[in-house]
């Protein structure tokens, strides 16, 4: 991921990434540390992590993206390169209201990544380009 | 947000303990963010309280990221611009973006300039350049008839792409990745605004940025030499429609480094040296109300571009400060 973080969120997921290790466990004052940022969405992100909700979607063209199983069933797709995710939230708390920085699934794409929880899948190019369009979210935008 | 659980709001004297326990006890990385909490003044500390520390964090970097901002356009434009520099090389290594957003009204240059930086990546050795528009131009840019006719094999370096449509678009980044035999150099997309004319929602916009930015950050790990993104869009007008003036927002999360261009008064044209055939003021503004610097660009007949900076006071005689070897 090369998405540009606050500095903070990147600090935490360094600090994550670098604790975890075998034990996936992320320590107490990180827990603390996201919760103090994200408030109840931390909460929901590390749920999503726990249930190993996110997938990184690769093909031989070499793009990448990330699929993430939301609580309700639905699957959203979260850009590997800059924030973008394909949920109702995104669109609302993040780009019209812009009070909140990610949503739920990009926090958890992240934290996945930096505890090593990513699941992982290989499509052909021409499903990754389906992905990538989100056909069936069109409606929604 | 569906959840109401309270936000976890500690006392700031709460806050700074927790912070500078983080400091000291987990790592020194941990010490500019327990200094700018430290300075945080009681109204940012209420944002702070209210809209957790992302925001707060966002209000103290919006200061120093404007000064950082008003340097970044130009540098990223004089980066496409100048041969064997190679596009957003420093920028891959950073992991920043490489994107920038040229706005303007009709007729202030912005096609102009993507057609100079499309000559210019061509003539690099380096991968194809993707020209998208929405339509084939009507008629070719100053300058670049003749810069095109010296060098005509860096005209098939330049790719032509005219999605009639939104949705085409979308499609055509989408798939960019599955027939890229060789990763372009440089992704232009001339006239963001018409596509998204088709849109008023926040989501198709982001949808389209992101795509964009994606798509050039695959090619850049492709190439391992970069590959830079460029996108023009009609500027916003006086009296905007709050749809569009959303649009412009959600853009520059995606495409942060933006330059305004300005067509130059024509009495300021004519102090620039004869043979140019046209100048364009590129006026570089990292949000309203900060200061901004102007720069005067100008292309002669053969395509050669001058850049130079327009200094705040003598802005009624940019020529003072053009190239030096101009004559007479
Ligand atoms: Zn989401």
């Amino acid at each position: 991921m090369t998405a540009t973080l606050p500095t903070v969120l990147e600090e935490i997921l360094g600090e994550i990434a670098a604790t975890c290790g075998e034990a996936s466990e992320v320590p107490d004052e990180l827990l603390l540390a996201l919760k103090f940022i994200f408030g109840p969405s931390a909460i929901q992100a590390l749920d999503l992590v726990d249930r190993r909700s996110v997938t990184r979607v690769s093909s031989p063209s070499g793009r990448t993206i990330y699929q993430v199983l939301g609580s309700s069933g639905k699957v959203y797709v979260c850009f590997a390169s800059c924030h973008y995710c394909s949920c109702p939230a995104f669109a609302f708390s993040v780009l019209r209201k812009s009070d909140s920085l990610l949503c739920k699934h990009l926090l958890a794409t992240y934290l996945s990544l930096a505890t090593g929880l990513c699941q992982d899948l290989s499509v052909s190019n021409e499903q990754l380009s389906g992905l990538l369009l989100a056909e069936e979210d069109q409606e929604q935008a | 947000m569906e959840d109401t659980a309270p936000h976890y709001t500690p006392s700031l004297e709460k806050s700074r303990g927790i912070i500078a326990h983080w400091g000291a006890g987990l790592d020194k990385r941990w010490a500019p963010l327990a200094s700018s909490l430290s300075e945080l003044s009681l109204s940012q500390w209420n944002v702070f309280k209210r809209e957790g520390l992302a925001q707060s964090n966002a209000l103290i970097g919006r200061v120093s990221s404007a000064e950082r901002g008003l340097r970044a356009g130009m540098e990223a434009l004089q980066q496409l611009l100048s041969p064997g520099a190679g596009v957003g090389r420093e920028g891959c290594a950073t992991g920043e973006g490489t994107g920038l957003l040229l706005l303007g009204e009709p007729g202030s240059g912005k096609t102009a300039l993507l057609f100079a930086a499309a000559l210019v990546a061509a003539g690099e050795g380096r991968g194809p350049v993707l020209f998208v528009a929405r339509r084939a131009l009507q008629s070719l840019p100053p300058g670049w008839k003749a810069g095109a006719a010296r060098d005509p094999l860096k005209l098939q370096k330049i790719h032509f792409l005219y999605p009639p449509s939104l949705r085409e678009l979308l499609q055509l980044l989408s798939s960019m990745h599955e027939r890229a035999a060789q990763p372009p150099s440089l992704l232009l997309l001339d006239g963001i605004d018409e596509y998204l004319a088709e849109t008023s929602g926040a989501q198709a916009c982001a949808h389209l940025a992101a795509l964009l930015v994606d798509t050039a950050a695959h090619f850049s790990g492709c190439s391992g030499s970069g590959c830079g993104l460029l996108v023009t869009m009609r500027g916003p007008a006086e009296a905007e429609p709050e749809a569009a003036s959303l649009q412009l927002t959600v853009l520059q999360r995606y495409l942060p480094t933006c330059l305004w261009l300005e067509l130059e008064p024509p009495d300021l044209a004519a102090a620039w040296p004869q043979d140019s055939e046209q100048c364009f003021r590129a006026r570089l503004s990292s949000g309203p109300g900060f200061p901004k610097q102007e720069w005067s660009l100008s292309f002669g007949h053969d395509g050669e571009m001058a850049i130079s900076q327009v200094s705040c006071q003598a802005s009624q005689h940019p020529s003072q400060k053009a190239e030096p070897s101009s004559p007479s």
